[in-house]
């Protein structure tokens, strides 16, 4: 009977977990100083890692972004999306351990956001034949401006979530 | 928000049943990699274009399509200057512009781009999402997974929509004559209101009987009429790139 609550609530928190990550990517925009916006999918999908740990973040983060492709109208990068930020989330939710995390593993947690979602595209886009390298490594500063905002972010809205919602931590496994 | 691409309509491709249109749909995506011919580009990148033409008109199809002209401009711009051995077609002076495999190039990563987007695509106009998970299931796709995604598309508008009130109401909290709203206490706002869900939809879904063997989403998925010819129809057609590629 636990076991079964426990597999609603799991169920229950992937669903709205994907749900925000795919909101944030999609709804809320950030206008660029050079044009053009910024979504906040990896500001979600740290948030995400942090708040409730490397399982629930590779499965949220990794299909928020796959679905907000595909409501987006790019279901091309819908696989890659997956690939790309759950793994973001599952590596960032192992090295920031619940709520204890000193300053230095979240400065590592962003740098590997960083690398892999500015090497994920660039290898997987290319590997999947979807685009050519030369075009994939354009993307490349944008990619990392958008993951470092992104961890950043994540990290307040994190904080700002704990304080307003003790319970959150309850929540993570 | 919508979160659904589906446009209602009664042409061939809609009245296919999901289960092939599923199979067929993966399986083009899978076979255009195996593509090598022009003749085989051209229909790896025309074929959903001309389905999707007969099933949701030009209009849609413009729409699809047109989010990807500035990539197909990009891979156009850069693929020959990148790949430029081989038997020259296009050199000024000296400068060799274009080689007849630089153009291999471009057409295959084109044709593949356009028509795997294109076929997803297709499936998505043409198809309610809830059919597509039902169809999912059909292949075996596990039930706590199906029941993520149909809770997964109907959380994504009523947060959205929610989002956009929160804005709508921090917003009314800045100075006079400043626009936009405050980014940070807007989106602590949605990720604190979203996690509070958390314990009360677990709590429905258990009153709905989570768990108890054939209470909820369980029914299947009747049979239409020539079930089998569009599963025939949607094998061949995917597989006629191999006879072309």
């Amino acid at each position: 009977m636990a076991e079964k609550n426990r597999t609603a609530l799991r169920i229950s928190l992937i669903a709205i977990m994907t749900a925000v990550v795919a909101v944030f990517t999609l709804v809320v925009r950030i206008p660029s100083p050079i044009g053009g916006y910024i979504s906040l999918c990896d500001a979600a999908v740290s948030f995400v890692a942090y708040a409730f740990g490397p399982v629930s973040g590779l499965i949220a983060g990794g299909l928020g972004a796959a679905f907000a492709d595909l409501i987006g109208g790019y279901p091309q990068w819908a696989v890659i999306s997956f690939i790309v930020h759950g793994l973001e989330a599952f590596l960032m939710g192992l090295i920031v351990k619940k709520g204890s995390s000193s300053i230095p593993m979240r400065i590592l947690a962003a740098f590997i956001a960083v690398v892999i979602v500015s090497g994920g595209y660039l290898l997987l886009t290319t590997f999947f034949g979807l685009t050519v390298f030369s075009e994939a490594v354009l993307e490349v500063p944008a990619n990392i401006a958008q993951s470092a905002v992104g961890a950043v972010i994540g990290l307040l809205l994190y904080s700002g979530v704990r304080k307003a919602y003790r319970p959150l931590d309850s929540l993570r496994w | 928000m919508n979160v659904s691409s589906y446009i209602y309509g009664r042409s061939f491709y809609h009245r296919f049943d999901v289960r092939p249109k599923l199979f067929a749909t993966l399986l083009f995506s899978a076979l255009s990699f195996l593509v090598s011919s022009y003749a085989g580009f051209a229909v790896v990148f025309f074929l959903p274009i001309l389905l999707m033409f007969l099933s949701v008109g030009s209009k849609e199809s413009w729409r699809c399509y047109s989010r990807l002209i500035p990539l197909f401009i990009i891979i156009l711009l850069f693929t020959p200057l990148q790949d430029r051995g081989g038997v020259p077609l296009v050199t000024f002076r000296s400068f060799t512009l274009v080689t007849e495999e630089g153009l291999h190039s471009v057409l295959r990563i084109i044709s593949r781009l356009g028509g795997i987007s294109g076929a997803l695509m297709l499936l998505l106009l043409t198809e309610r999402n809830e059919d597509i998970i039902k169809g999912l299931r059909a292949f075996r796709l596990p039930y706590n997974a199906a029941l993520s995604a149909s809770m997964i598309l109907r959380f994504i508008p009523y947060l959205g929509q929610l989002f956009s009130e929160i804005r709508d109401s921090m917003s009314l909290r800045l100075e006079e004559g400043r626009h936009g709203y405050p980014i940070l206490p807007s989106i602590t706002a949605l990720a604190v209101a979203s996690i509070r869900m958390i314990p009360d939809t677990a709590s429905a879904l258990e009153e709905r009987g989570f768990g108890r063997e054939g209470k909820i989403g369980r029914e299947p998925i009747k049979r239409p009429r020539f079930y089998f010819l569009q599963w025939a129809i949607g094998a061949i057609i995917p597989l006629s790139l191999l006879i072309v590629g």
